[in-house]
């Protein structure tokens, strides 16, 4: 089977395969009708962190070697604590004022470390583990989280500028190890409270 | 919902929800072989999204995120999930030779099942190189992007999963593997 020809069947194939999705449009309508909630699911839904061992090791080694190379982020790079343990995430400062946040949701674990390196980097921030701060109503965001676009599996990549933070207002980071999940927002520094489960639950 | 804290950002998610459930859950469905976890990596992803709309649907493309953020839960779950590697095998139907029409359609079917049960037993960042650039038509580029890696690494991965199918679909030929003496991937398109 030449080249083209194998690139042709593997096309098609995925495409016949793609279009067998038993009972695809009832799907669609379950999803659709649950409103984005919390399924109780046929499997686990949360990430299998033990699962991740294999993949994260070789983000994180990309983390590492990425921090190494810029050097400029400093302390807030990835690096190892005290204790031996990876925090897991990098911070970067751009041309334009903004610093790009790299975290390994996989990895990290070190709430203190963080919190200080984005202060190094003027980013006032509360950072929580296992629960999560926010004000009774949001802050205006005015471009000061971005989205990253990120690098890989199990890493969120966050844009900050700490510039379009209104006065008055920090970052809230929280994260959440059963699900590998970070959950960020802006409140206001004097009006706040914090809960055990993410946003929206 | 609270995420989504006002009805303009709600429809908003709803339309976005929408038009991509169909997309999401078809990727999740080549890359698990599985409708119901499917349907599940969908439902987390639209958590997920929903957490973030506020900033996601200011990016240029947010279905790309979503493909994303599902593709990265497949990846996290890749250990689990091989251990239901032989669900969607074939059954083993007998061709009826009586009739040839009817024998060359079962053996397209075969052929095809020969082929998802080999996308399936694929380690899984060789299947996300597949679907994403021969489903999905993503560039070299993004599909790297998406998985963290070199483009070079993407071209390599999809070349070993691709020698693997060959043999697979190359039994179930009339004429065995011939070597093609160019890469299967070419650079970013």
């Amino acid at each position: 089977m030449s080249a083209n020809e194998l690139e042709t069947r593997m096309r098609s194939n995925l495409a016949r395969t793609a279009a067998e999705f038993p009972h695809a449009e009832q799907a669609r309508q379950r999803l659709l009708s649950r409103d984005y909630h919390p399924r109780i699911a046929n499997r686990p839904l949360t990430v299998a962190v033990a699962a991740a061992t294999a993949v994260a090791a070789v983000v994180l080694a990309s983390g590492l070697g990425l921090s190494g190379v810029l050097g400029g982020a400093g302390p807030a790079s990835a690096h190892h604590g005290g204790s031996g343990e990876l925090t897991a995430f990098t911070l970067v400062s751009n041309a334009n004022g903004t610093t790009t946040l790299t975290l390994d949701t996989d990895q990290f674990g070190n709430a203190t470390a963080l919190r200080e390196a984005l202060a190094q980097h003027g980013i006032p921030a509360v950072v929580t583990i296992g629960s999560f701060c926010r004000s009774n109503s949001e802050p205006p965001d005015n471009g000061a989280i971005q989205i990253g676009s990120g690098s890989g599996p199990g890493e969120t990549t966050l844009v900050i500028n700490p510039a379009a933070l209104p006065a008055g207002t920090e970052l809230s980071f929280g994260y959440f190890q059963r699900n590998a999940q970070l959950e960020e927002t802006i409140i206001y520094d004097n009006a706040y409270s914090c809960t055990s489960g993410p946003h929206g639950f | 919902m609270k995420w989504l804290a006002d009805a303009a950002s709600k429809r908003q998610f709803d339309r976005f929800a929408a038009d991509t459930a169909d997309m999401l859950l078809r990727t999740g469905y080549l890359m698990t072989g599985n409708a119901k976890d499917a349907e599940d990596l969908v439902q987390e992803t639209f958590l997920r999204v929903a957490r973030r709309w506020h900033r996601v649907r200011s990016m240029e493309h947010p279905a790309g995120y979503a493909r994303r953020v599902l593709i990265n839960q497949v990846l996290h779950d890749a250990d689990r999930r091989s251990r239901h590697s032989a669900e969607l095998a074939g059954d083993g139907s007998a061709i009826d030779a009586a009739d040839d029409n009817a024998a060359r359609a079962l053996r397209e079917v075969e052929d095809l099942a020969e082929f998802r049960s080999v996308l399936e037993e694929l380690p899984t960042r060789q299947r996300t190189v597949l679907v994403l650039r021969y489903w999905a038509d993503l560039p070299v580029a993004e599909v790297a992007d998406i998985l963290g890696c070199s483009q070079a690494t993407v071209t390599s991965t999809a070349s070993r999963a691709a020698a693997r199918l060959a043999a697979s679909l190359s039994r179930s030929e009339f004429h065995p593997a011939e070597p093609s003496g160019r890469p299967l991937m070419k650079g970013s398109t």
